[in-house]
């Protein structure tokens, strides 16, 4: 993969500019490139610090009286004082299989809806090939009803996750990553977006499901879905 | 530097203090970085209230979620700010998005919280270190790489959009934000 391009699309996201389909075209760059490439990292750290330089440069705006009590009682109300935070998971864990739920017709539902919308087409659907050496990658863009974009580029052994546009989930939630074979959801991890974006990477294969779903789940990351999807994806295989 | 390298070794210690559940940190960085963030958000959705709410919300979700920011990624500035900048450019996008409905239904369109955002980039420095190296970075850039970086950042515009709005193609806004961050970066990171 060309590592100038992954510098071009960093570069936007840093900015927040990236439409869709390049935050898209961004995780499958990534995901081909290598997603533990140092040097990938370095420039989206440092694109993100020269970014946030811009807004330095703005004169500081203080504060109307009264607005930090405000915001510290808003806080406390929520945890008080002395009360340690929950830590959010922000790794991927490997897949555990978890018995079906009725959420599964929610999920058909929902994915027979976008079919619908998208002309019958769309529902992220892309030709999946195994069967070679090193695995084909394979991109999936998740559709549905929520706000914001997630695609999950994924290969024979793990995959990467990339979202735009994500809202931070109620309370101390997290945005848990299903496959689906038959009404069967196995776990592929949760994360919590930062900032509107999601980054992520998983192992375990995602061949022979027959959909990848979101849900939005209260942490820590659960066995089994609570809630019904928000975002879903059809796999086909090849 | 070492005054920069101290001061985000403060943030992370503050930081740890609010996992903590220390009332006086979170108090800390709000007294630190609210200016800021305000400032940031006030000039992408023009109004204060909006701003104010905006500001708020960051620092909720700071307090909710401290293990959010990953010092291994970048400072606690940056991290913040891009709290703030995401939900100001949602904000401005949703708006953005009522108003085209509304103009497709005919109806009288909403005002639009998005100005012109390349009116200007801050013509007065205070005495951070931080500032002036931004500044001269700024007053390095070409003039079509800070209107297309000011129109995305502020203006919480996509290369698309800019492109559609400056009639340019769109692999000329592209190469325009990809030479103006490496312009900005490098002057962060040599300065």
């Amino acid at each position: 993969m060309n590592h100038d391009l992954i510098e071009e699309l960093l570069a936007a996201q840093a900015l927040g500019g990236l439409d869709a389909a390049e935050a898209e075209a961004l995780a499958s760059a990534r995901a081909e490139h290598g997603s533990a490439c140092l040097e990938c990292a370095r420039l989206e750290q440092e694109f993100a610090e020269a970014a946030a330089a811009l807004a330095l440069d703005l004169e500081p705006v203080p504060v109307r009286e009264g607005f930090e009590d405000e915001v510290v009682t808003s806080a406390l109300a929520e945890r008080p004082a002395g009360t340690p935070a929950e830590v959010a998971p922000r790794a991927w864990s490997r897949p555990v299989e978890v018995a079906p739920s009725p959420w599964a017709r929610r999920l058909g539902a929902l994915a027979a809806a976008a079919a619908l919308l998208l002309g019958g087409f769309a529902l992220g659907r892309i030709t999946l090939d195994e069967t070679g050496p090193t695995g084909d990658l394979a991109v999936l863009r998740l559709q549905g009803d929520a706000p914001g974009a997630i695609s999950v580029a994924y290969g024979p052994g793990g995959g990467v996750v990339v979202g735009s546009g994500i809202p931070d989930a109620q309370g101390n939630g997290v945005y848990a990553l299903w496959t689906i074979t038959g009404e069967t959801p196995t776990l592929l991890g949760c994360f919590a977006p930062e900032a509107g974006a999601l980054t992520g990477s998983f192992d375990g294969a995602v061949g022979g499901a027959d959909l990848m779903a979101v849900t939005v789940e209260a942490s820590p990351c659960p066995d089994a879905p609570t809630s019904d999807p928000i975002f879903v994806g059809e796999i086909v295989a090849a | 530097v070492v005054s920069i390298e101290l001061d985000e070794a403060r943030d992370r210690d503050l930081v740890r203090r609010v996992a903590a559940g220390d009332e006086e940190a979170f108090r800390g960085l709000f007294r630190r970085y609210a200016p800021n963030a305000q400032a940031l958000a006030l000039r992408i959705v023009r109004q204060p209230f909006l701003a104010e709410e905006i500001v708020q919300e960051a620092f909720m979700a700071l307090w909710r979620n401290p293990s959010g920011f990953d010092p291994g990624r970048g400072s606690f500035r940056a991290w913040l700010l891009s709290l703030v900048h995401h939900r100001a450019v949602d904000l401005v996008r949703r708006e953005e998005s009522q108003r085209r409905r509304a103009e497709a239904a005919g109806a009288e369109p909403e005002p639009v919280v998005i100005l012109d955002p390349a009116d200007q980039v801050a013509d007065r420095m205070d005495q951070a270190v931080e500032h002036a190296k931004v500044r001269s970075a700024l007053d390095v850039l070409p003039q079509e790489q800070r209107q297309v970086i000011e129109l995305m950042y502020f203006g919480g515009l996509s290369q698309s959009t800019i492109a559609d709005r400056l009639a340019l193609p769109l692999g000329t806004v592209k190469s325009r934000t990809l030479l103006g961050m490496r312009r900005l970066r490098t002057a962060m990171v040599q300065a």
